[in-house]
C-alpha cells in the first residue's frame, strides 16, 4: 500500500476517524495494530517477524542494561544486539554487496576463478529506519541518556510506528517518547496543519518529483544517444527529483503524523540553499546524519584506536595536521557508512558517501588556496552574489554526486560521466530536441513552473512558516490557495490508470 | 473542535465536491458517446418515447431525427461502443429517472459475446460507467460491471481516469459538459458518410437454435424479469449485420427465449429485402455497420413496425419538440450530404478500405 494510492488515503481517513473516537488510553494500542495491519499489508506478512524479533531483543537488552550496574555485562549486552541487528542488516541487504565485490575483485585478479552466486532474500519493509531508530534507543539507554520502557505494548509502538516505516525520519527515542505514548484529543489547529503538510508532499511526489522522473529516466535509460547537456539536465532533473521525492514523503508522513499530535523530527531544511557540502549534509536527511555523528562519529573519535591515531599523526605531522587526518580518517567510515546505509552498492557509497567525503576533505585541505583566490577575484565573505555562487557550487557538487546515486551501477555511472564530456551540445536547450524526453511542449512549460513553485516556497520558508503565513490570511483567499494546491494535485499529478507513479525512492531503504 | 471549525471544515469540503464534479463532467473524454450521453441528460423530462440501449450498431443507424419527422415519435439512443449487456438494467433505470419512455429497445449483438471477451479492454465498460452522472444508479452499475474490487474506485472517483485531460477543458465542448448536460442536435445520431463493401452470407435458411453464452443468458435473463416486473414494454432487436452462421443460431435462441417472456424480437436481418439493404453500399466497415445511406433504409423500416406493433404518439406539431424539429432539418440535410459523397464514393470506387481490415 503506496502512500500515494488511494487505498492508503482511505486508511488514514479511518484511521483518522477511529483515533479520534477512542478513549486515550486506547490511541496508542489503537496504533500499535494499525501500525502491524499497515506492516502486512506492505508485502509477504512472515516479513513482521524481523521488526518483531528486533524489538523484542532491543526491550529486553534495554530492560538488562538498565538493570545491571557491572559495566562489562553491559557492554557485553550491548555489543551482541549491535552485532545481531548488523548482521541481520547485512543478510537482508548486504550480503550481495559482499558477493558481488568479491566477484568483481576475483575476476580481475584470477581470471577463469570459480564466482559466488548471489543470494535474494526479501528484507522487510524500512529495514534501515527501524534498526537505526531501534539501536538508537538502545545506545541511549546503555550511555543512561534516556531510560527505558518497561511496557512492551508500547515500546513495539515506537518500533512499527507506520508513518515513519515507510521512509524515515529515523527517531529518537526521548524525543518521541512523550507525545506517541501520550492521550491526545482533536486538535483542530494540529490536524489542519497536518493535512496541508501532506498535500504539499503529494504535490511534490506526484506533481514535481514523478514529472521530472519522465525526464530523467528517459536520458539515463539511454546514456549512448543522450551525452553531453542531456546528461547535465538529468542530473540536475534528478536532484531536484530526488528531494522532491524524498523531502515529499517526509512531508506526508510528518503531516500525518501531526494530525494524529505526533510531532516527529524534521528530515530537511531546504537543503538546496546549502553554502556548502557540511551544511547540505546537516539540512539534507538530518536525521540520518545526526543518528550517525551521535552514535558512530563520535564514538569513533572518543575510542582508544583513534585518539591513538590522532596523537601518532600530530608527532608525525604537527598539531594542526595530525588533528586533521585523523578527523578525515573518522570521517571517511562515517561517509563510507552514510554510502552503505543506502544500499549495498558501490553507486550508493560513492554516490552518497565517499564523493562527498572527498569533497569536505579537498575543501579543508585546500583551505588556503581558495582562500587566496577569493583575495586574488577581491571576492568578500557574506555578500549576497558570494552566498549565490556558495550555494550554485554546492548544489552542483550534490548533483554530481547524484549521477552514481542515479545509476544502476557504480561502472553505469562512471559511463554517465564519460557520456556527460562525449559532446558538446549546447542546441539541445533552443533547437527542440528537449521534447524527445518524454514531456511535450506544456509539460515541460508545467515542469518548470512548479520547479519555480518549489522554490518559492521554500525561499518563503527561510523566513516563516509557509502554514503560519496560510492561517494568519483572510479565509477566502486561504481556501482559495489550498484549493489550488488540491487541484494542482489532483490535475497535475501522476497517478492512476495510464500512469505508473514509482514508489518512493527512499522506500527501498 | 468549536462548532465555528465543524462548520467550516464541512463547508470546504462541500464546496471541493461541488468543484470536483463539474469539472470531473468536464474532463471526461469528449466524443461521440459522451456528446450522446450528455445529450440525453440535456433532454427535457419526459419527452422520449423511446430510448434505444446497446453497442456501437445503433447510434450510426437507427435515427432519432429520421423517426421525429418522419413518424412523429422521439427515439434517443442511450448506446456505446461493446456495450456489455449488464449494463442494459442500470441504463433503463437512469433513463427512467428522467424520462417515461413507451418503449425500450435492446439491440442484442452483444448478448452472444462473452463477458471475458468484452472486459479485455475496460474502456467499453468506461464507455457506460464513466458517461453517467454522478448517482448511487452509476455506483450500483460500477459494481456490477467491474468484477475486481480493488479497481472499482478509479470507476467511482473518474477523475482519477481523466484528471490528464485538464488540456482539454478550455474546449467549448467540454467546459460546455460542466453539468453533463449538453444538448445533441443529431440527439445522438451519428452520420457517416464512408463506404466499405462487404458481403453477407443468405443467412434465412438457418433455423437451429445455439445457446448464447451462460452469463449472457443469465443477463438476458434478469433483464426480461425486470421489464416484466416494472411492466416495462420493449422490442429486442438484431440490425442488419453479416452474421455468421453461429451468430445466427444464437440470434434464433435469444428470439426464442425472448418470445418465451411475452416480448417482441425484431431479428433485421430476417427482412434484408423488406428493409432494402445492400451490403455492398450501406455499410461503413463491409457490414458491422451502417452508414448514413443503410441508416436510412433500416430506420424507415423500424419506424414502420413500430408504429403498427406499439401505440407511440404522433407529436409532431408541438411547441416542446421545436428541437427535434430542428434536428431532423440538420438530420435531412447531412444526410443529403453523406448520400452524394457516399454515392460519388461507389460511382468512382474509391472506397475507404476493404471488408475486414
Amino acid at each position: 500500500m503506496a502512500i500515494t494510492s488511494f487505498y492508503f488515503l482511505c486508511f488514514v481517513a479511518v484511521l483518522f476517524a477511529v483515533y479520534y473516537l477512542l478513549p486515550g488510553k486506547l490511541q496508542g494500542p489503537f496504533l500499535l495494530l494499525a501500525s502491524i495491519g499497515y506492516f502486512l499489508t506492505a508485502g509477504s506478512a512472515y516479513l513482521i517477524l524481523y521488526p518483531a524479533v528486533t524489538i523484542t531483543i532491543i526491550y529486553g537488552a534495554a530492560l538488562y542494561i538498565d538493570r545491571v550496574k557491572e559495566q562489562k555485562k553491559r557492554k557485553t549486552v550491548l555489543s551482541l544486539v549491535v552485532i545481531f541487528c548488523l548482521l541481520e542488516l547485512t543478510a537482508l541487504k548486504y550480503c550481495n554487496f559482499g558477493i558481488y565485490t568479491y566477484n568483481a575483485i576475483a575476476m580481475r585478479l584470477f581470471p577463469g576463478s570459480s564466482l559466488l552466486k548471489t543470494v535474494h532474500a526479501a528484507a522487510p519493509l524500512g529495514i534501515s529506519f527501524y534498526t537505526l531508530s531501534l539501536l538508537g534507543y538502545l545506545f541511549d539507554v546503555y550511555y543512561e541518556i534516556g531510560k527505558p520502557q518497561k511496557n512492551f505494548l508500547k515500546f513495539a509502538l515506537f518500533g512499527f510506528y507506520f508513518p515513519v516505516i515507510i521512509s524515515g525520519p529515523i527517531l529518537r527515542y526521548r524525543d518521541v517518547e512523550q507525545e506517541l505514548y501520550a492521550p491526545h484529543e482533536f486538535d483542530y489547529h494540529k490536524f489542519t496543519y497536518g493535512l496541508q503538510r501532506m498535500l504539499w508532499g503529494f504535490f511534490k511526489k506526484l506533481v514535481i518529483a514523478e514529472r521530472l522522473a519522465v525526464v530523467v529516466n528517459t536520458i539515463y535509460g539511454d546514456t549512448d544517444t543522450y551525452r553531453g547537456f542531456y546528461i547535465v539536465i538529468a542530473a540536475i532533473g534528478f536532484a531536484f527529483q530526488l528531494y522532491a521525492d524524498f523531502s515529499g514523503g517526509m512531508d506526508i508522513v510528518i503531516g500525518l503524523s501531526e494530525a494524529l499530535g505526533i510531532s516527529l523530527a524534521e528530515n530537511f531544511d531546504r537543503p538546496f540553499f546549502s553554502k556548502s557540502i557540511q551544511e547540505f549534509w546537516r539540512r539534507w536527511h538530518i536525521t540520518l546524519g545526526a543518528w550517525l555523528k551521535d552514535y558512530l562519529f563520535y564514538p569513533l573519535l572518543r575510542s582508544k584506536a583513534f585518539t591513538k591515531l590522532q596523537a601518532d599523526c600530530k608527532k608525525k605531522f604537527g598539531k594542526k595536521w595530525g588533528k586533521k587526518l585523523a578527523t578525515f580518517a573518522a570521517m571517511f567510515i562515517l561517509w563510507f557508512a552514510v554510502g552503505m546505509w543506502h544500499g549495498g552498492a558501490w553507486k550508493f557509497i560513492m554516490g552518497s558517501g565517499l564523493i562527498h567525503w572527498a569533497y569536505i576533505v579537498l575543501g579543508e585541505v585546500g583551505e588556503p588556496l581558495w582562500k587566496k583566490l577569493k583575495a586574488w577575484c577581491r571576492v568578500t565573505d557574506n555578500t549576497k552574489w558570494f552566498t549565490v555562487w556558495q550555494q550554485i557550487r554546492t548544489f552542483l557538487l550534490v548533483s554530481a554526486s547524484f549521477v552514481f546515486f542515479r545509476a544502476s551501477s557504480f561502472t553505469d555511472g562512471l559511463h554517465s560521466y564519460r557520456q556527460m564530456f562525449a559532446d558538446f551540445n549546447p542546441e539541445i536547450f533552443w533547437n527542440g530536441s528537449l521534447l524527445s524526453l518524454g514531456l511535450n511542449g506544456i509539460e515541460l512549460v508545467i515542469t518548470v513552473v512548479v520547479l519555480i513553485v518549489l522554490l518559492a516556497v521554500s525561499m518563503l520558508q527561510e523566513k516563516k512558516s509557509i502554514r503560519d503565513r496560510l492561517s494568519a490570511m483572510p479565509i477566502g483567499i486561504r481556501w482559495v490557495l489550498l484549493y489550488i494546491a488540491l487541484f494542482g494535485v489532483i490535475f497535475l499529478g501522476y497517478y492512476g490508470p495510464g500512469y505508473n507513479a514509482a514508489e518512493f525512492i527512499y522506500r527501498g531503504f | 473542535m468549536t462548532k465555528k471549525q465543524a462548520f467550516k471544515s464541512i463547508l470546504f469540503c462541500i464546496l471541493f465536491v461541488c468543484m470536483l464534479i463539474p469539472l470531473t463532467y468536464m474532463m471526461r473524454t469528449g466524443g461521440v458517446i459522451k456528446d450522446i450521453f450528455t445529450g440525453f441528460y440535456a433532454e427535457p423530462d419526459n419527452t422520449i418515447d423511446v430510448v434505444m440501449i446497446g453497442s456501437s450498431p445503433v447510434y450510426p443507424c437507427l435515427s432519432g431525427p429520421q423517426m421525429w419527422g418522419e413518424s412523429g415519435f422521439t427515439a434517443y439512443p442511450l448506446a456505446s461502443n461493446v456495450q456489455r449487456p449488464k449494463a442494459a438494467i442500470h441504463l433503463v433505470e437512469e433513463a427512467l429517472k428522467t424520462q417515461s419512455p413507451e418503449l425500450f429497445i435492446f439491440e442484442m449483438r452483444m448478448f452472444t459475446y462473452t463477458d471475458e471477451h468484452m472486459m479485455e479492454n475496460m474502456a467499453y465498460t468506461r464507455g457506460v460507467t464513466d458517461n453517467m452522472k454522478y448517482s448511487l444508479n452509476r455506483i450500483r452499475t460500477i459494481n456490477d460491471l467491474v468484477p475486481d474490487v480493488t479497481e472499482r474506485y478509479t470507476y467511482y472517483f473518474d477523475i482519477i481516469k481523466y484528471h490528464d485531460n485538464w488540456k482539454t477543458i478550455v474546449l467549448p465542448d467540454q467546459y460546455r459538459s460542466y453539468a453533463y448536460e449538453k444538448p445533441n442536435s443529431m440527439k445522438g445520431y451519428w452520420v457517416k458518410e464512408q463506404v466499405i463493401p462487404g458481403e453477407a452470407a443468405d443467412l434465412s435458411g438457418i433455423t437451429e437454435r445455439m445457446p448464447i453464452p451462460t452469463e449472457q443468458e443469465e443477463v438476458l435473463k434478469e433483464l426480461l424479469e425486470y421489464l416484466s416486473a416494472h411492466e416495462i414494454q420493449a422490442l429486442f432487436l438484431v440490425t442488419p449485420t453479416d452474421s455468421t452462421y453461429d451468430e445466427q443460431k444464437m440470434c434464433n435462441y435469444m428470439k426464442d427465449y425472448v418470445e418465451s417472456y411475452g416480448y417482441h424480437f425484431l431479428d433485421m436481418n430476417a427482412y434484408r429485402e423488406e428493409i432494402g439493404i445492400d451490403f455492398s453500399t450501406d455499410f461503413y466497415d463491409g457490414g458491422g455497420h451502417t452508414n448514413s445511406l443503410g441508416s436510412g433504409k433500416c430506420t424507415a423500416f423500424l419506424a414502420e413496425y413500430l408504429i403498427e406493433t406499439f401505440d407511440l404518439p404522433d407529436k409532431r406539431g408541438q411547441s416542446a419538440y421545436a428541437s427535434w424539429d430542428k434536428a431532423y432539418a440538420e438530420w435531412q440535410e447531412k444526410t443529403e450530404q453523406a448520400k452524394k459523397v457516399i454515392e460519388e464514393k461507389i460511382e468512382t470506387g474509391n472506397y475507404d478500405g476493404e471488408a475486414g481490415e
